[in-house]
């Protein structure tokens, strides 16, 4: 007969035999932190909220249309006709303000214990690169549920964007797609949301967490090059 | 701990293993955050407003909080307008551009060994300043 | 008496089945909600009475033509045998839509080849499992009506 312990424990040693799975769970668990190095959690509560935002932001995509005829409908059918679609749109929006809140706490955390010193300045230029994205995913969901609040506030923003000087309009005109927000912008920004900065975030987040691993957290009570 | 007599020993920092101690600790955290989303998600479900109207601008158009800061400040800079019929627009656009190319570089400004906040008086009231006035100018963009 | 023999339940291990159950019930309060909310919603195309096809000089005799009733395909058909019938026009066997052979005078579905008897539905050759279903079908004040499926939506097997 099967014995499923015995089973599992074949499959495991079979693995095992081929590649040293346990060797690089033991190598990534075992490390130590700093005890003075009090992160809050700070940076593992963002990770957590971009993992919710993942989770939700994929269930959200199976139902919502983007184009401004089908848009703001198809929220509304989220909102109102699927089962528990409020609340997986609700702790979409609760989580993307989360995330960037938990984004500045950390960053004023590193500022303050002085994280940033040498040798971790690739670390920190990571993890601004994964603010900007963070702000990127607010500003393209931002219009998605294709109201009167999300067209206007795009409106304005891609407007401010248009004010830098040389390559302002270029930038207005490029950002919305076209010369004013349309359905050309409706599914750029939509692209952008769930394609481009996913994958982007996704790698700058695992060279962020390698070169965390590999350099340790910094001990704020020594100073550099200790 | 206390090596008076010579501070230039190098000081052996106290560990704490990341596993299970660290995660553990990471774990609650992130278990109360969940309960914290679903909580407020529950509480103040997302919104929808009318559809979006091209022919027909609502009152008090506002972005994203997080964008305010910038957005109050573009107002702000209007205050600029003796320098030139541009320079309310231009100041307002490049002033915090600078100041995120600034914070962005900020490994390579600041260069000193120090660490700790405490010891660093310079950047502690720096950071103090800079968060009370983008604290300040976010509000007032929510309220006017 | 009958003397209980209970293990001592150790404190260690009461925390940790209290532990293993809190998660398992948190890992279950996540996923119930996104399963149902996976749950395709019902039809919104719901059967709202039946519906106008057309006029009936639009189905001459030995003539076939799909319709869509409540986004469905229905093909109305004309027969010397039958008269005017409709009949769900998508197949039983791989759900293709099926299309009306001129020159047979029969229902003919272009995927496998499987060919339906218009004036019942039911299979004369191919691999169709079942025969179309039927549709209500009526003539009133000159417009030809679809209404609901006649009975067994899966309708009978033919020669049984």
């Amino acid at each position: 007969m099967l014995n499923p312990t015995r089973v599992s424990q074949g499959l495991l040693a079979w693995i095992e035999e081929r590649i040293p799975v346990q060797a690089w769970i033991a190598a990534s668990l075992h490390v130590t932190i700093p005890r003075s190095a009090h992160t809050f959690y700070l940076g593992g509560i963002t990770l957590f909220c971009f993992v919710v935002q993942g989770t939700t932001g994929i269930l959200l995509a199976l139902y919502y249309q983007p184009t401004p005829e089908t848009a703001y409908d198809s929220i509304l059918v989220i909102m109102n006709q699927l089962n528990f679609g409020w609340l997986i749109r609700s702790v979409h929006a609760w989580s993307a303000n989360l995330m960037i809140i938990f984004c500045i706490l950390h960053l004023l955390r590193i500022v303050l214990q002085g994280a940033y010193k040498k040798p971790r300045e690739i670390t920190w230029l990571v993890g601004m690169g994964l603010l900007f994205l963070t702000l990127g995913f607010g500003f393209t969901g931002y219009l998605l549920p294709w109201d009167q609040r999300a067209f206007w506030a795009t409106t304005v923003g891609t407007e401010i964007a248009g004010a830098v000087p040389f390559i302002g309009d270029f930038v207005r005109q490029f950002l919305r797609g076209g010369a004013d927000v349309s359905a050309a912008t409706l599914t750029r920004f939509f692209g952008v949301h769930v394609l481009v900065l996913p994958v982007a975030l996704a790698g700058l987040l695992v060279l962020h967490l390698l070169l965390i691993h590999q350099q340790g957290l910094a001990d704020p009570e020594g100073d550099e090059n200790e | 701990m206390s090596r008076e007599s010579e501070p230039a020993a190098p000081r052996e920092p106290d560990l704490l293993p990341f596993w299970p101690h660290y995660v553990l600790s990471e774990f609650i955290a992130w278990y109360i955050v969940l309960g914290v989303l679903i909580t407020l998600a529950a509480l103040f479900p997302a919104g929808l407003e009318e559809k979006a109207n091209a022919l027909q601008t609502p009152e008090h158009v506002k972005p994203e909080w997080y964008f305010l800061a910038v957005y109050q400040f573009l107002k702000v800079a209007s205050v600029f307008a003796s320098l030139g019929s541009e320079a309310p627009r231009l100041t307002g656009i490049l002033l915090p551009a600078i100041g995120m190319a600034l914070l962005f570089f900020l490994p390579f400004l600041d260069r000193g060994p120090k660490r700790p906040a405490r010891r660093r008086p310079l950047l502690l009231i720096l950071t103090i300043l800079i968060l009370a006035v983008v604290i300040a100018l976010t509000v007032w963009g929510q309220y006017s | 008496m009958t003397e209980f023999t209970v293990k001592p339940i150790r404190r260690r291990k009461s925390i940790q089945l209290l532990l293993g159950f809190s998660f398992i019930a948190t890992i279950g309060g996540v996923l119930a909600p996104i399963i149902a909310y996976l749950i395709p919603r019902e039809n919104a195309a719901a059967y709202g009475g039946p519906s106008e096809v057309g006029a009936p000089e639009d189905f001459p005799l030995n003539s076939g033509k799909i319709v869509s009733v409540n986004d469905k395909p229905v093909i109305i058909v004309n027969t010397k045998a039958g008269g005017l019938k409709a009949f769900s026009a998508i197949c039983t066997h791989l759900g293709c839509v099926v299309t009306w052979n001129e020159r047979k005078g029969i229902i003919h579905s272009p995927c496998h080849d499987g060919l339906f008897n218009p004036v019942n539905g039911s299979v004369i050759s191919g691999p169709p499992p079942r025969p179309l279903p039927q549709y209500e079908l009526v003539v009133k004040e000159g417009k030809v009506l679809v209404g609901k499926p006649l009975g067994n939506i899966y309708g009978e097997r033919s020669g049984e």
